[in-house]
């Protein structure tokens, strides 16, 4: 075979699988290694330009930050291998998910936005989407005032063929419910995707995710169990689901059903342990925590857990103090929100850990509702 | 005053046929459907009724047109309700009084008989109720302008409905008889009433009798036999296997044909799929679990709801029932076939590993059944975890291509047998095998773990290497890459070149910022900072190897840093790794350098 069509082939067999498959990524690895090894160019940045996709999808998004800035630049160079229409549409992911890194300093991120903003700007394109992505980690780097400028300039910015589906668009929607408004409006809103009559590639997963606290909340549990078992079914393979998966588990913990709260656990602990971290890694850490803290409130025996071999705590024997794993979370999510806070010189990430652990009053709710019997109508 | 809102008809036709219609061939599809729909009424009252359609063909005497008759033993209609439901755009006699739809009927909204205007410009309705035995025959002419009128018909047909269409100009494609064979075929084929076609004195019947599940068979071979045939003339692919799909949640049933050939993604999941017995569509793809892509259904379904476009069913909880239902069918087959036929298992495997592997993650039975069959691909070839359990007491594994091409080349040496994990489930697979069988430990080989294993130097031999290594670290830290000396097998191999999880991606990190602007260029700097100065790779030289010891014998610095670099360039290559711009120039500068030293000393190579 020659090396042109095994690098076809091998991209050919990476486009086989599903997103979050980690030897599609792979496969793509395999076939940028050979393309450059065979200086052919056009086969590296095809095989790049895939790659950039698996990696966004996929849960490891720095490589796709390594393959884009090799893209971009030969793009730069004038070298016509695909159109910037596509570069500008995965700019967006850039711009979205770069920010959560904790280790990448928010004046390069601003660079890089500007950046983004104008090669849009030369395209002509509406700046919608990028005000958009902006917006998502908005609060976090510069607070809530620049959250909410941004978030109205991207409802003012026309839609253009750059702009987000409209799924995700709605999906913003309920996550800005989500945060700001009351559980009955999150539903409201989040209704046309629950129903299946907008989905998109990554929509009802995330949706499912979404609502789950808000159902608790309105007290409507068959529901949000619906959700949880549609959404988890959806999201168990990829692990770029993780903060979904975090919100499983919490919803889980809430709502008193720790053993399989803690199977998620176990299930997907290597999600975070040995990958590079990013602020969903902080959200898991988080809900593990929260779920040990509800776990050791009955439990003083230790727990049996299947856990990784190279999770730092790993023992043949499988027995788990549940007050060291707790501790060792915790210590985890402390220090990863350390960093973050460091980097955007604030505290949001330590307010992040206070509103998640006052959750707690609705566990408890939660528990006294389910210990009364329904009232008849 | 209050007036009504004045409707024109036109408007609506075309705005249906712009919009919901896929074209106008689906005026079959309505008009089958009220046949059926009518049918069915009429069995309430009469169970024993032999439901029949009828189509004629034949020629408008003065015009010429084609002229399409088609004709039902239904429920009819009376008088009154031909105002009330055929006239009036909207209303529908196949709703409740709470207005919900009867499951029984398929029609719900009462605008398909409009369809009939997109292919003729009359519609003309004879039909008589069945609900009276002194029902009057009754005929009612619509027109597209809006117009109808009714009258009692001289004519006294049977109960039941006939409605006359006349071609329309242009549209003469779709009264041609093959082409009215193939719509009824293709919209109707499942349904359980006969239906014919006669032109002049020939007449046909269209659809074979029904679904082939619903059919009685003699036994299972005859069963399954008819199945294939029926895969085959319906999809042109001779099917590996077939089985029956049931669901009673949806009312689901069918048939699920396996396919003799790995689907790509794009043809993953575009299941047929009948709803009531009439086609709503070619391309459903949410009715199965994800893993299930080895096979093509065929079913109807009775009680999930489509969508507007009628092209798939919502998302819902029924929907993920019934999927779930039909996910523990497609299982029940599998788990048969391992039980009762291990070689059929086994040519399935060949075919559709990947979708075996999928389930087998999350299904310790299922896992427990298939695993020993399963395809693996170790440091010793191709081989099914059977045979590889039997043969080792421990389960080792690499988990990406690089450790698992690092592992080979000295596994066989160091009598150790490697799987590779680098593809789809296998770590999972392999990880869950100490869970589900508890009887061998499974665990995770990486190159650096080998090399802790491999024998360590004579206090001696680290004397006489102690020079070379560091001089070794010197060159080769640049590369971030650290250095080792240890006695191995096979002696033939003069170094082991051992790289961790993160290599590949520092070493992508640095290909991108050879070429990035400024801005990339930072933001990358930033990406990679917190693992900056780590060695991402290591060569570990082998001490046993006559090439290495002779090498680390060479007093000249110059040569001796040549022979490191080109061991270096060299575990870089046989690695599968691209070099990078500063490797290229070792290697070209290297290769001349050695060729002048060679001839130089005028007698051949120095190493
Ligand atoms: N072949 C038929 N036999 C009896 N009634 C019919 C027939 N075709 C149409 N109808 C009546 O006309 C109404 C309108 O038909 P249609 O426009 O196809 O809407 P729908 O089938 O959705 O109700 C039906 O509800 C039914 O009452
Ligand atoms: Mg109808």
């Amino acid at each position: 075979m020659t090396t042109t069509n095994e690098i076809h082939d091998l991209m050919y067999q990476a486009h086989q699988l599903e997103d979050g498959d980690p030897a599609k990524i792979a496969l793509f690895e395999q076939a940028i290694n050979l393309a450059d090894s065979s200086q052919n160019d056009r086969l590296a940045f095809a095989a790049r330009n895939s790659l950039i996709d698996a990696a966004t999808f996929g849960g490891q998004f720095h490589k796709a930050m390594a393959a884009f800035a090799w893209c971009l630049a030969q793009s730069d160079k004038q070298q016509t291998f695909t159109s910037l229409w596509n570069l500008l549409w995965k700019y967006k992911w850039m711009v979205m998910n770069a920010p959560r890194y904790p280790q990448i300093e928010k004046p390069q991120l601003e660079k890089m936005f500007t950046d983004a903003q104008e090669r849009f700007q030369a395209y002509g394109a509406s700046l919608r989407p990028l005000y958009r992505a902006m917006a998502d980690n908005a609060e976090s780097l510069w607070g809530e005032a620049k959250r909410r400028e941004l978030l109205e300039l991207y409802l003012s910015a026309r839609r253009d063929s750059l702009a987000d589906c409209s799924t995700c668009e709605l999906a913003y929607e309920v996550g800005e419910a989500e945060r700001f408004d009351d559980p009955a409006t999150v539903i409201r809103k989040a209704q046309p995707i629950l129903e299946g009559r907008l989905t998109c590639r990554s929509q009802p997963h995330g949706v499912l995710a979404q609502v789950l606290l808000s159902l608790v909340r309105l007290g409507w549990l068959t529901e949000a169990e619906t959700c949880h078992q549609r959404g988890y079914r959806l999201i168990r393979t990829n692990p770029n689901y993780l903060w979904e998966m975090a919100s499983h588990i919490t919803y889980l913990t809430l709502t008193g059903n720790l053993s399989r709260a803690l199977k998620l656990f176990e299930r997907h602990l290597g999600w975070v342990i040995n990958t590079k971290e990013r602020a969903a890694h902080f959200y898991f850490l988080l809900a593990v925590w929260f779920l040990l803290e509800q776990v050791g409130e009955t439990r003083k025996r230790p727990l049996k857990l299947t856990l990784l071999a190279t999770f730092p705590l790993f023992r043949e024997d499988r027995t788990y103090q549940v007050a060291d794993l707790k501790a060792w979370f915790q210590k985890e999510t402390e220090t990863l929100a350390g960093r973050f806070n460091r980097r955007n010189g604030n505290d949001y990430f330590d307010r992040q850990i206070r509103e998640h652990f006052d959750l707690k009053e609705l566990a408890e709710r939660v528990r006294l509702q389910a210990s009364q019997p329904p009232a008849g109508d | 005053m209050d007036y009504k809102f004045q409707v024109n008809l036109q408007g609506i036709i075309d705005l249906l046929s712009n919009h919901l219609y896929s074209g106008p061939q689906v005026y079959v599809r309505e008009l089958l459907q009220n046949g059926v729909d009518a049918i069915r009424a009429r069995l309430e009252p009469e169970p024993k009724l032999a439901g029949a359609i009828h189509l004629s063909l034949t020629t408008a005497e003065e015009t010429g047109a084609p002229v399409l008759v088609f004709e039902d033993n239904g429920i009819g209609l009376t008088e009154a309700e031909i105002h009330q439901f055929l006239a009036t755009i909207g209303q529908t006699s196949k709703r409740d009084e709470l207005n919900r739809q009867r499951s029984e009927f398929i029609g719900q909204f009462g605008i398909g008989l409009l369809s009939c205007f997109l292919v003729s410009d009359e519609i003309v309705v004879h039909t008589r109720s069945a609900k009276a035995a002194d029902s009057p025959t009754m005929e009612w002419q619509g027109r597209p302008d809006g117009t109808y009128s009714v009258r009692q018909s001289e004519e006294v047909l049977p109960p039941g409905t006939r409605v006359r269409l006349v071609c329309k100009p242009g549209f003469e494609t779709y009264f041609k008889p093959a082409k009215i064979r193939e719509l009824v075929n293709f919209f109707g084929g499942l349904l359980p009433y006969p239906i014919f076609l006669s032109q002049g004195t020939k007449r046909v019947q269209l659809n074979p009798g029904g679904a082939p599940w619903t059919h009685t068979y003699f036994n299972d071979a005859e069963r399954r036999e008819a199945y294939l045939a029926y895969g085959k003339e319906n999809f042109e692919i001779d099917f590996f296997d077939c089985f029956e799909l049931k669901s009673e949640v949806g009312k689901v049933e069918g048939i699920a044909f396996v396919l003799p050939f790995s689907p790509s993604p794009s043809q993953r999941g575009a299941h047929r799929v009948y709803l009531k017995h009439m086609l709503l569509s070619e391309t459903v793809d949410n009715l199965l679990p994800d893993w299930a892509f080895f096979v093509k259904c065929v079913v109807n379904a009775n009680e999930l709801r489509p969508t507007a476009s009628r092209e798939s069913f919502y998302e819902d909880e029924t929907l993920e029932l019934t999927r779930e239902a039909l996910g523990q069918t497609l299982r029940g087959y599998l788990v048969k076939m391992a039980r009762e036929n291990p070689k059929r298992l086994q040519k399935f495997i060949q075919l559709h590993h990947l979708s075996i592997k999928a389930l087998a993650v999350y299904d310790d039975e299922f896992y427990r059944l298939v695993i020993d069959w399963l395809p693996f691909e170790t440091s010793l070839g191709e081989m099914t975890f059977g045979d590889y359990r039997q043969r080792n007491a421990v389960i080792r594994y690499t988990p990406n291509i690089d450790q698992f091409r690092q592992i080979a080349q000295v596994a066989a040496a160091q009598s150790l047998c490697v799987i590779n994990a680098a593809y789809t489930y296998n770590m999972q697979l392999l990880e869950r095998y100490a869970e589900v069988f508890g009887d061998k430990p499974v665990g995770m080989i990486d190159t650096e773990m080998l090399v802790q294993s491999f024998a360590e130097l004579t206090i001696d031999q680290q004397e006489q290497a102690d020079g070379f290594r560091t001089f070794a670290e010197e060159v080769l830290g640049p590369f971030h890459c650290g250095v080792e000396i240890k006695i191995f097998q096979p002696a033939e191999l003069p170094t082991l070149f051992s790289t961790d999880q993160d290599y590949g991606f520092q070493r992508s990190v640095s290909t991108a910022k050879d070429v990035a602007d400024a801005v990339w260029g930072a933001v990358l700097d930033d990406l990679t900072s917190d693992t900056e100065d780590a060695f991402n790779a290591q060569l570990c030289f082998n001490y046993g190897n006559t090439l290495v010891r002779k090498i680390c014998t060479i007093e000249d610095r110059t040569v001796l840093k040549l022979a490191i670099q080109m061991l270096y360039v060299q575990a870089l290559l046989l690695g599968h790794h691209p070099l990078s711009s500063r490797e290229m120039t070792l290697l070209n500068s290297g290769l001349l350098n050695l060729i002048e030293i060679g001839v130089d000393s005028g007698k051949g190579w120095v190493v």
